[in-house]
C-alpha cells in the first residue's frame, strides 16, 4: 500500500532529515555521515510506500522494512522522525551515554517500527526474506517487505544466498533497494570488487532489476509501486555519497568524518 | 536421536501451527516423514546456512517457532555471526539443531567433528544449550522448551544414546544423579554419558566407587542444583569437546563461587584437529574419552588422594 506521492512533501521531509542527520553527526561526532546522506530519498520513499504506522508498528504481521546497511543509522532515525515513527527525543540525545539507540540501527521496544538490528553487512536481505516467508506462510501475500542494502555489502556471499533463494522461490513481495553510491569503506566499488554488470547479476538470480537516480523521489516511487510479476525486484539506486554537503560529496572520507559546524547550514 | 527429535517436532507441529522445520539440505533418511507431515512448513533452504539462520530469526519475529537443522559445525560455526546478531542479540526464538555432537561423524573427518560448538553457542548471551545424552533427556528438554521464547541450541548425537530414564528436571536445574558413589563423582553431559557410566562400572572393578551425574542443559549452567549434588568427593568433568567447554567451566565456577574445595579433573578432547583417520570409537579412545580411558584417568586421579589404597 502506498500513499499518493506528494513530491513537495517528500522533498520537505528529505531536507529536514538531511538537516537532522547533519546535526546528529556533528553533535555526536558520529561517523557514517556520507552513507546516511546518500539514502535519504530512498528511505523516505520506502517509508512512504510501506504501510507502517504508529498504530500498527508493534503488530507481528504488517509490511516490513529491513535496513541492512546499519551503519547509516542516522538516516533511518531521521526518516522515522519525519514519518512520525520515533520519539524525536531519542534523536536529540543520539549517542549520549545510557540512551537506547546505538550508532548502528537498533531494534528496541522504544521504536517498534524498526524491524531488525543491523550493523554487520550481509544479513539484511536474509532477514527480509524471512519476513516474506512468514507472510507467505500466514497467507498474507498482500504484505510487502523492503530491504535497503549498501553497494559494498553486495560483496558478502550471504547477500547472494538470500538473493538466490528469493529468486528461486519467486518472492515477489520482496523489494531490495541498493544505495549504489559507488564508494565503499576504503575505495570506489569498481576498484575494490566491481559489481558490474550489477543488474544482470540480479536478473540471473531470478530478479527483476531496474536502475534509477536514487535522489529522484518520483522515479523511486514509480519503481517501488510497480505491480508484482512473480519475481523479487531490485532497484539499483544510483546515489551520491554525502549528498547535500558539497565538501564531502563522493569522498571516501565522508564514511568516517563527522559533520562540521559549517555543514549545518549546507545540508 | 536424530529420528527422535524429528518425531518430537512432527508431533508438536501437529498441534502447533507455528512450528516450522528448516534444513540446510541435510537429513537424508531422517527428515522424510517430517517433510510429508509438515507440508509447506518444511522448508529446504539449500546449502546456505547463513541465509537460513537470518531468515529463521525473522520467521520467529512473526511468531513462528523455527527448528533449524544441519550437521553441527555447519549450523553453528559456519553461521556464527548470523546466530549472534540476528538470533541471540535480537532474542529470536529460533531452535538450532546441530547433529553430530563431538566425534559422532568419526571418519568423515575434522570438518564434520563438533568439539567447539557448545562453547561457541554458550558464549552468546541469552542462548540456551541443550546437550541431551539419550532419548529420555531429549524428550524432557523438548517438552520444557517447546513454548519458550528464548533462542536455543540442541546438540544432538548421531547415536541413539543409552536408554536411561531421566527424572523431572527443569531447564534451570537440569542436573541429576544416575549413580551413587563415595570416592569420586563423574559429571557428564551428552554423548559422553554412556562412556562415563561404563567407566564407572570399570572403576567399581578396581575398588573405586564412582558416582555419576548428568547435566543435560549446560547453558545456563544449573549452578545451584549442581552445588547441592556436589558432596566432598573429587569431581571429574567428562565432555566431548575442547577445554573451556560449558560443563567444565560451569563446574569450576560453581566450586570457586560457593567455596567448595573438591579436587577437580577436567576430561575433554585434546585441543587439536584429529590428524589421522579413525571411527568414532577410535577417536574417542585417542582423545581419552572412551570408557577405558576415562576409567584409567579417573583412577590415577583418585589414587593421588588415596595413597594407602594405591599401596594396597
Amino acid at each position: 500500500m502506498c500513499a499518493a506521492l506528494s513530491l513537495e512533501r517528500s522533498s520537505g521531509r528529505c531536507a529536514a532529515a538531511r538537516r537532522r542527520v547533519t546535526s546528529m553527526s556533528h553533535r555526536a561526532n558520529s561517523a557514517h555521515l556520507g552513507s546516511s546522506l546518500s539514502c535519504i530519498e530512498i528511505l523516505d520513499m520506502v517509508y512512504s510506500c510501506a504501510d507502517i504506522t504508529a498504530e500498527n508498528a508493534a503488530a507481528a504481521l504488517r509490511d516490513r522494512v529491513v535496513f541492512s546497511k546499519g551503519h547509516a543509522a542516522m538516516a533511518v532515525y531521521a526518516t522515522l522522525e519525519q514519518h512520525g515513527l520515533i520519539d524525536p527525543a531519542h534523536l536529540d540525545v543520539y549517542l549520549q551515554p545510557d540512551t537506547a539507540l546505538w550508532g548502528h540501527v537498533t531494534r528496541t521496544p522504544h521504536v517498534p517500527a524498526l524491524d531488525a538490528s543491523t550493523g554487520s553487512l550481509g544479513h539484511g536481505l536474509s532477514l527480509a526474506l524471512g519476513f516474506c516467508m512468514a507472510h507467505r506462510l500466514r497467507k498474507r501475500p498482500e504484505l510487502s517487505t523492503f530491504c535497503i542494502l549498501s553497494d559494498g555489502e553486495c560483496d558478502e556471499g550471504s547477500t547472494w544466498e538470500a538473493a538466490m533463494f528469493a529468486g528461486a522461490r519467486g518472492f515477489d513481495s520482496l523489494t531490495a533497494i541498493v544505495d549504489y553510491n559507488h564508494i565503499q569503506s576504503l575505495a570506489p566499488t569498481r576498484e575494490v570488487m566491481d559489481l558490474e554488470p550489477f543488474a544482470d547479476k540480479w536478473r540471473s538470480f531470478g530478479w527483476e532489476a531496474c536502475e534509477v537516480n536514487g535522489h529522484d523521489a518520483a522515479a523511486l516511487h514509480t519503481e517501488l509501486t510497480r505491480s508484482r510479476a512473480g519475481k523479487p525486484r531490485v532497484i539499483l539506486a544510483h546515489t551520491v555519497k554525502g549528498k547535500g554537503i558539497p565538501r564531502i560529496e563522493n569522498t571516501v572520507a565522508s564514511h568516517y568524518k563527522p559533520a562540521l559546524a559549517c555543514d549545518l547550514t549546507e545540508a | 536421536m536424530r529420528n527422535r527429535i524429528m518425531e518430537l517436532i512432527r508431533v508438536q507441529a501437529a498441534v502447533d501451527e507455528n512450528v516450522l522445520f528448516l534444513t540446510g539440505d541435510l537429513g537424508f533418511s531422517v527428515v522424510e516423514p517430517l517433510e510429508e507431515a509438515l507440508g509447506e512448513r518444511f522448508i529446504n533452504m539449500g546449502i546456505a546456512e547463513a541465509n537460513m539462520l537470518s531468515a529463521s530469526a525473522s520467521l520467529a519475529a512473526c511468531g513462528f517457532k523455527p527448528y533449524v537443522y544441519s550437521i553441527a559445525p555447519f549450523v553453528t560455526v559456519r553461521c556464527l555471526e548470523q546466530i549472534r546478531n540476528d538470533v541471540a542479540y535480537q532474542k529470536r526464538a529460533v531452535r538450532i539443531i546441530g547433529v553430530g555432537a563431538g566425534f559422532s561423524y568419526g571418519s568423515l573427518g575434522p570438518s564434520h567433528h563438533s568439539l567447539e560448538d557448545a562453547t561457541l553457542m554458550a558464549a552468546l548471551p541469552g542462548m540456551m544449550v541443550f546437550n541431551p545424552a539419550n532419548v529420555a533427556e531429549l524428550d524432557r528438554i523438548f517438552a520444557l522448551s517447546k513454548d519458550d521464547r528464548r533462542p536455543a541450541y540442541f546438540r544432538i548425537p548421531r547415536e541413539s544414546g543409552s536408554m536411561q530414564d531421566a527424572p523431572e528436571f527443569g531447564l534451570h536445574d537440569a542436573v541429576y544423579r544416575l549413580r551413587e558413589g563415595a570416592d569420586v563423582t563423574l559429571v557428564s553431559s551428552g554423548v559422553s554419558l554412556a562412556e562415563t557410566l561404563s567407566a564407572a562400572d570399570r572403576l567399581a572393578d578396581t575398588g573405586i566407587s564412582a558416582g555419576v551425574l548428568s547435566v543435560p542443559v549446560i547453558q545456563p549452567f544449573p549452578a545451584a542444583a549442581f552445588a547441592q549434588h556436589a558432596d566432598v568427593a573429587p569431581l571429574v568433568s567428562v565432555f566431548e569437546g575442547y577445554r573451556g567447554n560449558p560443563l567444565s567451566l560451569g563446574i569450576m565456577e560453581t566450586l570457586l563461587s560457593t567455596g567448595l574445595r573438591n579436587r577437580f579433573l577436567d576430561l575433554c578432547a585434546p585441543h587439536e584437529f584429529a590428524q589421522v583417520v579413525g571411527n568414532t570409537g577410535a577417536l574417542r579412545a585417542r582423545a581419552g574419552l572412551d570408557a577405558e580411558s576415562i576409567a584409567r584417568r579417573v583412577e590415577a586421579f583418585v589414587r593421588l588422594d588415596q595413597p594407602a589404597r594405591k599401596a594396597g
